[in-house]
């Protein structure tokens, strides 16, 4: 059976906090999604009931048609991976892995020790006497190497150094490769991962702004450069999310649908008209004034 | 076997049964070291005169107190991240504490032999002396029975201090612990002889204790209870990642 999770009108409450708002997405066996959200927007909340962390105040979630908490068959396939402090922990990595593997059942050793070996971990070293960096690859390897129907890394990144997290980028897309299933990354580096998403969720204080496809989503985001007026007139209508001034040189940043005729339309005008990064379009769309715009965007 | 062996539950026991004998066995050796040292250097001690098995009984109650209040969310959050169940969690790690507390029982009762062993063959005096429980020398079975039933009202209660402070955070929390003082204050002196049932002030001659099966049924619905409430707040605990 396919492995799929399903967000049905998810509400998470803490005390007076309404930290998830009515979610809503089904993810879907084979794809890498991104998770995107500022501090405090729910990532981790979302990911907590996916894991069975805690129990959802309201909605439903499904997994493989199931409600994945206290569900033995649905919890052991689902592994949520994050930074704790590893400060007592004496084993080495080797009986780490050795223990992890007693729980996960489709643990593939060989893998971990390549993996290992790529991130240039010692299997007799000590988990006490790892850095931060270390640490973080090494639940990289944990998480991969599990080969759990569910993978979850939230900001796992956290202490790796530029070579470490490059591995780290092209052993999702080779693990992906060999093992299709869920993989979910919540991020703040958005501009260094964005490549590695097939599926975008932008959350914001509890609501999900975005769940598209990476490429849709990328595509909705343009900058349209010019004469303030021209610009002006160009984008009278169309959902702005930022402006920038310089002279009489105006950028205006859109969300929303552009055609290939606005796109000719654009260029009869003189105007530049040039694609906007996730990482922007993550910026300007989690701004307080932009969230409506994001939830419904222009021509669309 | 190997069904067994797979079993969720069979792990959870398996590691903190482990972890539990391993910590036990150091601190017990120390203490067992110590009292070794005062049985040669200081002679004029109680608590040197009582056998292993009597004198280990007390160190074993505070240290399964202890571990349990550890272990009480640690081991809830360890698991859940390797994809187990609260259910099978629970039942794991209530298994190990019965394990390791009869297993700690008869390492006792083995140092006791051990003792007598070392006397006869050097200049040493082994202590002899047993917890009367009621007022009443009992034997080595009923002894190790009733401190086993002891050690693990103490495990369920640090467990429930532990798991307290987790979920309920420090103000509710802290009703655990006066919870568990009140509960451990009434079972300890209701083993003692009749004259000495006084807790904190107040006499305790409400219940006829003095019949060993009474006080035992009182001390196992105690521990029920407390294995109950025990699970009514660890079955749908949240945990938190960070």
């Amino acid at each position: 059976m396919k492995t799929e999770a399903r967000f049905q009108d998810i509400v998470l409450d803490y005390d007076e906090v309404r930290a998830l708002d009515k979610v809503s997405c089904t993810l879907e066996e084979g794809k890498v999604y991104g998770l995107i959200g500022r501090n405090g927007a729910g990532k981790t909340s979302l990911l907590s009931l996916l894991a069975s962390y805690r129990e959802p105040s309201g909605g439903s979630l499904k997994v493989r048609d199931e409600a994945p908490f206290e569900n033995a068959k649905i919890m052991k396939d689902i592994q949520f991976l994050y930074t704790y402090d590893m400060s007592e922990e004496s084993e080495t990595i080797e009986e780490y892995l050795k223990e992890v593997a007693t729980f996960r059942e489709r643990f593939d050793f060989e893998y971990a020790h390549t993996l290992l070996k790529r991130f240039g971990l010692n299997p007799k070293k000590k988990l006490n006497k790892l850095s931060t960096g270390m640490q973080s690859a090494l639940l990289v390897v944990e998480g991969l190497a599990s080969l759990s129907p569910i993978t979850i890394f939230d900001e796992i990144h956290h202490g790796m150094d530029a070579p470490s997290r490059t591995t780290y980028y092209e052993a999702i897309l080779e693990s992906q490769r060999m093992h299709r299933r869920i993989i979910i990354l919540s991020t703040h580096l958005v501009s260094e991962m964005a490549y590695l998403f097939d599926h975008v969720l932008i959350l914001d204080r509890g609501k999900l702004l975005i769940d598209e496809p990476y490429d849709d989503v990328v595509e909705r985001g343009v900058t349209i450069t010019g004469a303030e007026k021209v610009v002006d007139d160009f984008t009278q209508g169309r959902t702005i999310i930022d402006t920038k001034t310089l002279g009489d040189t105006k950028a205006a940043m859109l969300y929303g649908s552009f055609t290939e005729s606005d796109r000719k339309k654009a260029k009869e005008a003189g105007l530049q008209v040039s694609t906007v990064s996730l990482q922007e379009l993550f910026i300007h769309l989690t701004k307080e004034d932009n969230h409506a715009k994001a939830e419904k965007p222009s021509g669309v | 076997m190997q069904k067994l062996k797979s079993h969720p539950v069979y792990k959870v026991s398996k590691d903190v049964y482990l972890l539990q004998m391993l910590w036990a066995l150091l601190v017990l050796g120390a203490i067992v070291l110590i009292h070794f040292l005062l049985g040669i250097f200081v002679r004029d001690l109680a608590w040197i005169d009582r056998s292993a098995l009597s004198a280990l009984a007390n160190p074993i109650q505070v240290f399964m107190l202890i571990f349990g209040i550890i272990g009480g969310a640690y081991f809830l959050k360890h698991f859940i991240r390797h994809g187990v169940t609260r259910k099978h969690c629970f039942a794991g790690v209530l298994i190990s504490g019965v394990l390791a507390v009869v297993s700690l029982q008869i390492v006792a009762l083995l140092l006791t032999f051990l003792s007598y062993g070392i006397e006869a063959l050097a200049p040493y005096e082994a202590g002899r002396e047993t917890i009367a429980y009621l007022g009443q020398e009992r034997g080595y079975l009923v002894s190790m029975i009733v401190n086993a039933a002891l050690t693990l009202v103490y495990y369920i209660f640090g467990w429930l201090i532990g798991i307290g402070f987790y979920r309920y955070k420090v103000l509710r929390g802290f009703a655990f612990i006066l919870l568990a003082v009140f509960v451990l204050g009434i079972i300890g002196t209701m083993w003692l002889p009749e004259s000495e049932w006084n807790f904190m002030g107040i006499s305790l001659n409400l219940i006829d204790t003095s019949r060993l099966w009474v006080a035992f049924l009182i001390t196992d619905a105690t521990l029920l209870l407390g294995i109950l409430l025990l699970y009514a707040i660890y079955r749908k605990a949240p945990v938190s990642p960070h």
